[in-house]
């Protein structure tokens, strides 16, 4: 074994957690050792999760928006055989170059690569143990452990990669089937269910729960529910699995607690995922797992142990990639010493893509209301110039202002372009701008962000006649 | 729709293998040199002439990818084949599927071996049958589909290990050496039957040919691209532009002591060294629970071998 001498600060695992992590503390002139086990930079986001999935859904968008936008004009239809290798031809493209930026993101800040499996030998001690370099061995006087998660496997789902597949391996076949099952009812199921059927597949999506996206605003699931139904799929809510098992000719059956059996040439299992934490030997650092699996962290994803922070994944919801590189950056930052703000605490915008995409922050109206009251403004995409023009009739957007109807306590947004117009509401929210703001802003035309102004004029009609509020009269928060 | 319904598409009257007429100066190519020289010139010229895909195969590929074929249709086709029959009964049998109860009906050898296993067994059996053949080198080609079984057992679990596609892996690595029995019949009709080979020179040629040559059946045969360059490149993978990763990994189940049927503990542990292994990024967990298959691969062999 090979010792090294002490590292300023080791990030284990090169996801959007670890990346941000060892850019921040590079960035703060300290020496960053990275430890990835894959052979390539960027962890699961890159070549199994965010990057691939998102891409088959903008082929999947492309192919939906001829139908819906092409008028007369254009006859599209997949070929049965569509492979899915094809739909996703600009996959290799897009991952090698959003790899490749990492890459260089890494070496321009001086931030070395090792690749190989590490766990802890002692709180500051690692031992990395590599494909054909044998073990070395690392001392650390700062860690950080961003090494993701992977999709949970139920005993009662045989997941074979072959029939049954998991969100790692569902994007291998290379046909697209002609049906596909889809148990869960988080962010992956409903991002996954509605790219394959928006592809022509059919697709049932079970779920244990009334509505898919427990956490989400019901009028949007609602939404979303009505539009996965018109591109064919189907919703079973409420149902239990009891049993998943591949007929043994040419469908896998998925058999519900209702006794229901559902009949499809795919399964996708997408039922949670856990985090990558065994083979680490936390316990040699002092560590302790709890019992959903995860590291307990305090406000600043600092663990139990002093020196060791935990981000991403491995510390549970939201599981996002935003979310995750953020908390890399204010890991890094607080272990430093750095100064933390607190500006974007609680509002970081959540986006799910499926077709529709889905996109929020802050409250719902649910919660809103049951804190104190809300007066919510909508605005229906149908109702814009552009949401005709670029045929997104189903989009929604919602803000939720509090109960005097002046501030913005959240947005809700469905239909295309939902994850980017969120940032409009974050800035507001984060700046503390009247809702009136909205209202006094000139927007482009014709463009989907003036379902700000529709939807702030749905909220000023609802509050108590008030005069409206000058924003030249707003104190500007932080 | 499954990876093989390609290849049914493109089947049209079935032959088994093509016999090439004796060349007149064929008496003369019996060293490596001659040889080589003398399928260099066919295969530049495109003039080696390569079997079609087995009948049963396609029928077989149909029926399970039409969608509306039942397994009474399928077992019938199959049935017609005794051959087929007899290895399908056995396979269903073998530690592979490890049956609670003996299998004694074709049906329900599909009912426990699935519509994909049986398309795999399908082309692996008849492959055996109609590609997998050259007078006088029986040995060598017995021993080569072997081998290549072995290979695609191997391949579909390092597939699986890696969550890559199963059923391409399976495929490219029964086909990876597809090209030897080729070459091997070709040079045995180049000299007729009763004439003397140079066994050790047809051998060496051989083997530096039937990456070429299986690459080429690959391509007639319609498979898909990416099985045809691993075909290809199975002996250099890194030179694949496609199915690099493919590439690499049918060359690493190519080497993979399962595939050998025996079980050394020494050759496990020289695989460990192996130079693709960090390209697959395998640790040696992985590749020593993909080895433990070994006794499984090696006595699924006994069954359709």
């Amino acid at each position: 074994m090979t010792a090294n001498r002490v590292w300023e600060v080791v990030v284990i695992g090169s996801g959007p957690g670890g990346q941000k992590a060892a850019i921040q503390a590079a960035k703060a002139g300290r020496r960053v050792l990275m430890i990835e086990q894959e052979t390539q930079v960027g962890g699961a986001c890159v070549h199994r999760g965010t990057i691939p999935s998102k891409t088959l859904r903008e082929t999947a968008m492309t192919f939906s928006a001829f139908r819906r936008k092409g008028g007369q004009v254009l006859e599209v239809n997949l070929p049965e055989d569509v492979q899915i290798a094809g739909l996703n031809s600009r996959l290799d493209g897009v991952v090698a170059a959003h790899e490749k930026f990492i890459a260089d993101q890494i070496k321009r800040n001086g931030i070395e690569v090792w690749h190989g499996r590490a766990r802890f030998k002692s709180p500051h001690t690692l031992e990395v143990v590599s494909i054909s370099r044998g073990t070395r061995r690392v001392d650390a006087k700062i860690v950080i452990i961003a090494t993701g998660s992977r999709p949970r496997n139920p005993e009662l789902v045989p997941i074979d990669h072959e029939h049954i597949f998991d969100s790692d391996s569902i994007l291998s076949m290379r046909y697209l089937p002609r049906s596909l099952a889809v148990l869960g009812g988080g962010v992956i199921a409903t991002e996954y269910a509605s790219i394959f059927a928006t592809l022509g597949v059919r697709v049932t999506m079970i779920d244990k729960r009334e509505r898919p996206l427990a956490f989400a605003d019901t009028e949007i699931v609602d939404r979303f529910l009505q539009t996965f139904a018109e591109a064919g799929g189907r919703f079973v809510a409420r149902a239990q699995v009891r049993s998943v098992a591949f007929d043994g000719v040419s469908a896998v059956v998925t058999t519900l607690g209702s006794g229901e059996e559902v009949w499809t040439e795919k399964v996708l299992c997408a039922l949670g995922r856990v985090a990558n934490l065994e083979g680490l030997c936390l316990e040699a650092a002092g560590l302790k797992i709890d019992a959903k699996g995860l590291v307990p962290v305090d406000a600043h994803y600092r663990t139990t142990t002093q020196h060791l922070y935990a981000v991403g994944d491995v510390i549970g919801p939201p599981s996002l990639a935003a979310t995750a590189m953020e908390q890399g950056r204010l890991a890094a930052r607080h272990a430093l010493g750095l100064g933390v703000s607190d500006l974007g605490a609680g509002r970081s915008p959540v986006g799910i893509y499926a077709i529709p995409e889905i996109a929020s922050l802050g409250m719902n109206e649910s919660e809103a209301r049951a804190l104190g009251g809300a007066i919510v403004g909508r605005s229906e995409f149908r109702e814009l110039a552009r949401g005709q023009i670029g045929a997104i009739e189903n989009g929604l957007l919602k803000l939720v202002a509090d109960a005097s109807g002046t501030y913005l306590l959240g947005v809700q947004v469905i239909g295309e372009g939902a994850s980017e117009l969120v940032h409009i509401g974050q800035m507001a929210m984060l700046g503390h701008l009247p809702i009136d703001t909205f209202v006094e802003c000139t927007f482009n035309f014709p463009t989907l962000a003036e379902a700000y102004r529709v939807a702030a004029l749905d909220i000023v009609g609802r509050r108590a006649a008030q005069p409206i509020i000058r924003t030249s009269q707003v104190r500007i928060a932080g | 729709m499954q990876l093989v319904t390609a290849v049914h598409r493109s089947v049209g009257s079935i032959a088994p293998v093509i016999e090439l007429p004796a060349n007149d100066d064929s008496h003369s190519a019996n060293t490596v040199a001659e040889l080589r020289q003398w399928l260099t010139e066919r295969l530049a010229a495109r003039a080696l002439e390569l079997p079609l895909l087995p009948d049963v195969v396609a029928q077989v590929i149909a029926l399970s990818t039409s969608g509306e074929s039942d397994a009474r249709e399928l077992a019938e086709v199959i049935r017609r084949d005794g051959p087929m029959s007899a290895h399908i009964l056995r396979l269903a049998n073998s530690p592979l599927f490890r049956p609670r109860t003996p299998i004694v009906s074709l049906q329900q050898a599909l009912s426990r071996l699935g519509m994909t296993q049986i398309r795999q067994i399908a082309f692996a059996v008849s492959c055996k049958q109609r590609v997998f053949r050259a007078r006088g080198f029986e040995p060598e080609v017995r021993a080569s589909f072997r081998h290549s079984f072995a290979t695609g057992l191997a391949a579909q679990e390092l597939a699986r290990a890696r969550r890559w596609n199963v059923e391409e892996a399976f495929l490219a690595g029964l086909l990876h050496d597809v090209g030897r029995p080729v070459l091997l019949q070709a040079i045995v009709d180049m000299h007729g039957a009763n004439r003397s080979l140079n066994r050790s020179a047809v051998l060496a040629v051989v083997a530096e040919l039937h990456a070429q040559v299986g690459g080429m059946l690959a391509q007639k045969w319609s498979l898909p691209a990416r099985v045809g360059e691993a075909i290809a490149f199975h002996h250099a993978p890194h030179a694949a532009k496609v199915s690099t990763q493919l590439s690499i990994l049918i060359s690493f189940a190519d080497d993979l002591p399962a595939c050998d049927e025996e079980h050394r503990p020494e050759a496990a542990a020289a695989l460990l060294k192996h130079p693709l292994l960090p390209h697959l990024n395998l640790y040696p967990d992985e590749v020593a629970a993909i080895v433990a298959r070994g006794k499984d691969f090696a006595e699924t062999l006994q069954a359709v071998a």
